[in-house]
């Protein structure tokens, strides 16, 4: 393994080491209320409050789906468990 | 009297019954060992782990009561939908560290875990205490929800015919809980899940055809209603946050996280849990559809019959059936599940540390059995024989949050740290449990407590000023008790305990 290969491969666990802070987006998205707390824009009828509540359902979800196969990735790589 | 409704009703309960004494066969264990009875063997993969939880923690009092709050109280009570979003993030980074501490030293309940972390039994008591207290209302509120539903098919109302139903469903449960343990309330969530899956779905489409979409919906509600005033933002936010704190302290939970048979299954479930907080987000919305019905609060029942109510006008009758059917089950698996985690913590923290040190593997199943029966007739005579039982349970189950969540310090924190003390996080713990205690009481048990800081009033949610005065004694005592040099006992776990696979 050469240097370049060597950083590049330092780079790639340092992502997925930081691949947990993810894990705060939701916190954000769902608990600073005023910046969604309005009736417009409505979709299909619901006010935003609602269907913004409901799309971070899905978000909250893609994002921890996102973090498990990250370090699932990076366990099967280093040829050992999943955590460390 | 509805007919076809009770008739689905009796079928589903025989089926369900029929699957609860069946399941003590279903990955058969020896059933006189509390790991085997209490917790399945912990051989729960994926799929059974995520309808175990989902039956566990959605259970039928959420089903009628968050609706409820939206149809009395209006968008707070949406809170429900941001508070089992952000749970799952938390359960993904700290139940696999629970799991794996457990697993490695066979730890049955939390309290076990904060007895071998810190070497103290009072710390663990106070743990196991705090859990039994919030759990019990919890299963009595179980029993308000299948009481609601029998009155929404004409077989409640007063007097001991009037209570019978509910008896024979709670003997029978209890009956195959004691047998199948853990088993029983896993196979009968499947079950449970279907119901509800089928019910919502169909609720979502065919009540808004009926109303007039879901425009119509939204502008049949009152503006007062529909949308937050700038007053309750705080108050919507730390209701979400402090619940989602206390979610997976409840024993029941971690019952449930404890059942399964890896971290990856645990980390699996936070990720595909949230279905369930899709369909719990469209449930709080019947609560608006009941409002834009016109059903009005019920005489016995108040807003809690908001929902039956609406499926009784909505629904054919058998379908209505069907729908009950669906909360009444999904109460009876969270009442198994509540109860096996109850008794657990007597058997381990209380039973066997302070009565029965040597007591063998055997006696220490027997007694949980013994007590998982004590706790739902507990719960039962409460519910049955207290004047106004049904408010008491609704009051003491919002204290039991309030409680539980005091166990937070000793539990999460000591999954990452030893650096907190022990005599530290049980006084943080004591000032938690009184203060809250004392704002929830101040406000005639509603969840609110308005805090005044300087000069401004700042609502918010009670368990969790009261967790924020729990946590600044235990940060405060432990710099004090570490300073003095006082003894903090042996920690009988290692580090690669939190991260053990196996």
């Amino acid at each position: 393994m050469n240097d370049g290969e060597r950083s590049s491969a330092r780079r790639r666990r340092g992502w997925r080491r930081a691949m947990p802070l993810l894990l705060i987006i939701p916190y954000v998205g769902t608990l600073w209320v005023s910046t969604y707390a309005s009736v417009t824009p409505e979709l299909w009828g619901i006010p935003f409050f609602y269907w913004y509540q409901f799309l971070w359902i899905g978000i909250g979800a893609a994002i921890t789906i996102a973090v498990y196969l990250a370090e699932d990735r990076s366990g099967m790589s280093r040829g050992n468990g999943s955590e460390r | 009297m509805n007919v076809p409704a009770l008739a689905v009703m009796i079928a589903l309960f025989v089926l369900v019954t029929g699957l609860g004494f069946f399941s003590a066969r279903w990955r058969s264990g020896d059933m006189d060992l509390l790991h085997e009875w209490g917790l399945a063997g912990g051989r729960f993969g994926t799929v059974v782990t995520w309808f175990l939880l989902g039956g566990d923690l959605y259970t039928a009092y959420t089903f009628i009561a968050v609706p409820a709050l939206v149809f009395s109280a209006g968008a707070i009570g949406f809170f429900a939908v941001p508070y089992t979003i952000i749970v799952y993030p938390l359960v993904f980074l700290v139940m696999p560290r629970l799991w794996s501490v457990c697993r490695t030293h066979g730890y049955v309940t939390p309290a076990d875990f904060v007895r071998g972390r810190y070497d103290s039994s009072t710390l663990a008591l106070a743990v196991a205490t705090s859990g039994i207290l919030a759990t019990m209302p919890y299963i009595a509120l179980q029993l308000v929800g299948i009481q609601v539903v029998l009155g929404a098919v004409g077989i409640g109302g007063t007097g001991f015919m009037g209570d019978l139903p509910l008896i024979i469903a709670f003997v029978i449960l209890a009956a195959y809980t004691y047998s199948s343990g853990l088993r029983a309330p896993a196979m009968i969530a499947l079950v449970k899940d279907a119901l509800i899956f089928i019910v919502v779905i169909a609720a979502v489409i065919m009540i808004p055809a009926k109303l007039g979409g879901y425009g119509h919906i939204f502008a049949a509600v009152p503006r007062e209603k529909l949308i937050l005033s700038p007053s309750q933002y705080g108050s919507y936010a730390t209701l979400a946050f402090g619940s989602a704190l206390a979610l997976f302290l409840y024993p029941h939970s971690i019952t449930g996280v404890l059942s399964s048979d890896s971290r990856k299954v645990i980390k699996r479930n936070a990720a595909f849990l949230p279905i369930y907080s899709f369909l719990l987000g469209l449930i709080a919305l019947l609560g608006f559809m009941a409002l834009a019905a016109g059903i009005k609060p019920d005489a016995t029942y108040g807003a809690q019959y908001a929902v039956p109510a609406l499926f009784n006008a909505m629904f054919p009758p058998w379908f209505a059936g069907v729908a009950f059917s669906a909360i009444a089950i999904g109460a009876l698996v969270p009442a198994a599940i509540m109860s096996i985690a109850t008794a657990n913590l007597f058997t381990r923290n209380i039973y066997r540390e302070y009565f029965r040190p040597d007591a063998t593997l055997r006696q220490e199943a027997r007694m949980a059995k013994a007590a998982s029966l004590v706790v739902k007739f507990g719960a039962l005579a409460f519910i049955l024989l207290l004047e106004n039982a049904r408010q008491e349970a609704i009051n003491f189950q919002l204290l039991g949050g309030v409680w539980i969540l005091q166990t937070f310090p000793a539990i999460v924190f000591g999954l990452y740290t030893r650096w907190f003390h022990r005599w530290a996080l049980l006084a943080g713990w004591a000032v938690g449990m009184v203060s809250g205690t004392m704002m929830a009481a101040s406000q005639h048990f509603t969840a609110i407590f308005p805090l005044h800081i300087g000069g401004s009033l700042v609502p918010g949610y009670t368990a969790f000023y009261a967790f924020v005065a729990n946590v600044i004694v235990t940060v405060v005592l432990t710099v004090v008790l570490n300073a003095l040099g006082v003894a903090s006992g042996a920690d009988r776990t290692a580090r690669a305990d939190y991260l053990a696979e196996s």
